[in-house]
């Protein structure tokens, strides 16, 4: 019989492959293939065979075939946000729930564009205006990033939740009253006073050369702020409010997506034209010392402070007002539950 | 319907099994001849499913593995008897085909 270690390696193994199953896929049916996967590699297996993968990666890409809805109505789906007949929602649910889904319906709702400006100048052999299209697609790029999880809540509402006549099924959601969610402060500002570092870094010495008096002006600035919202958030954070409808989440991947590529488009814009360059370099120089100083307020904070906490209080010197319950949906427990007498 | 998906429905009519004994009495009924891998097994399973001819039964964990078992149902079962009587009609046609009379009679003036 194999050892816990054997397992373990042999499951990391088998789970590499299982990837190439849908996503719901997976969350059902892992366990139990792999369970049977060990079974059939006997005893001391620690890793997959090759030809058992190749099986499982062939299988798993047939599956997500089968159950992906046809060209035209994934078309009306991805340009026009239609509904997709219920027998589709699990796949749809996936699509909602997985990685990447603003860069998929981007794709999608642009393509018409970037085969105009991209694909049709490369084939007649036309120059392609990259440094106009380049910022553009960039900034399209950081603000998909940014709202990724505004825009995973209303597909999923728009496209989840069924229809008065629709019966629930397995993959459905439901509205009802959800506590709010609030960003963990401490994470986000030190990854933006990181991109705020970087950004300063490279963009001030493509400042041109008569506006060099701009950054330590801004610095100063950013200091006195630095001062002035530290001084608050010490009075202040320890007199916020008990938070009962609150619900403290990491900021996302998403999020770390958009600081980088919206690093990237700063320093891309300030090389392509010097003024530009002292205006960012001269914001994030300011910005810089109000992100380390908020960042190490939240980091000595005794429990957890939320980012529009550090604004708040920091901005106005009050306590943030208490949050509430709010309209949203959810994924129901699928309990079948007792049916009251009448 | 394939061999293998034949295969499957026939180890399930005889007894609930979970993913593995499904595949070794498959390797029994067919002689060794028929060997499922994981993939092949699930992807069979998952329309059988969809069809309704096969469902989950329950669930236990043996030795930290998960073992959910699988039944046919009595839609499934009736397939499987239609199924089982076209593959012994066609076994029956072919053997009289195949017999020295019925190869004269073809052959004969």
């Amino acid at each position: 019989m194999a050892t816990p270690e054997h397992c373990t390696s042999f499951e990391r193994s088998a789970h590499r492959y299982l990837r190439a199953y849908p996503r719901r896929w997976r969350l059902s049916k892992e366990a139990e293939v792999t369970a049977v996967l060990a079974d059939l590699a006997g005893p001391g297996a620690t890793r997959l065979d090759l030809r058992s993968g190749a099986g499982l990666v062939v299988n798993g890409f047939r599956t997500r075939h089968r159950e992906r809805p046809p060209l035209h109505l994934l078309a009306a789906y991805r340009i026009f946000g239609r509904r997709l007949p219920p027998r589709y929602r699990g796949w749809v649910r996936d699509d909602i729930e997985g990685a990447l889904l603003g860069f998929r319906q981007m794709v999608w709702r642009f393509s018409p564009m970037i085969f105009a400006w991209v694909v049709v100048p490369l084939v007649i052999g036309h120059p392609v205006a990259w440094n106009l299209l380049g910022p553009y697609f960039l900034l399209l790029a950081t603000v998909t990033a940014a709202t990724a999880a505004r825009r995973r809540r209303t597909e999923a509402g728009r496209h989840l939740v069924p229809g008065v006549d629709e019966p629930f099924g397995p993959s459905d959601l439901a509205r009802g009253w959800i506590l709010r969610d609030r960003v963990r402060a401490r994470p986000m500002l030190g990854r933006l006073a990181c991109a705020a570092a970087v950004v300063a870094a490279i963009a001030t010495p493509m400042s041109i050369g008569g506006a060099r008096w701009v950054q330590p002006v801004a610095l100063a600035v950013g200091a006195a702020i630095a001062v002035l919202a530290g001084r608050r958030l010490r009075r202040v954070v320890p007199r916020r409010r008990e938070q009962g409808a609150r619900r403290m989440v990491d900021h996302g991947t998403h999020w770390d997506a958009a600081i980088v590529l919206g690093a990237a488009l700063l320093i891309g814009l300030a090389s392509l034209w010097g003024q530009v360059a002292v205006a960012i370099s001269a914001s994030a120089v300011a910005l810089l010392p109000v992100l380390v100083v908020a960042w190490r307020e939240a980091a000595r904070t005794l429990g957890e402070l939320a980012l529009v906490d550090v604004w708040t209080i920091g901005a106005t010197g009050q306590v943030s007002p208490v949050d509430r319950v709010v309209k949203g949906i959810f994924a129901p427990p699928m309990d079948t539950g007792t049916e009251l007498a009448q | 319907m394939s061999e293998q998906a034949y295969l499957v429905l026939l180890a399930l009519a005889q007894e609930p099994r979970h993913g593995y004994g499904v595949v070794q009495a498959v390797k029994e009924i067919s002689d060794d001849r028929v060997h499922l891998g994981a993939g092949t097994l699930y992807g069979i399973l998952d329309r059988l499913v969809a069809a309704q001819y096969a469902e989950a039964s329950g669930e236990i964990v043996v030795d930290g593995r998960l073992r959910r078992y699988y039944r046919l149902t009595p839609s499934g079962r009736d397939v499987l008897t239609e199924e089982t009587a076209r593959i012994a009609g066609l076994a029956a046609r072919a053997q009289r085909l195949l017999a020295p009379a019925g190869r004269l009679a073809l052959g004969g003036a």
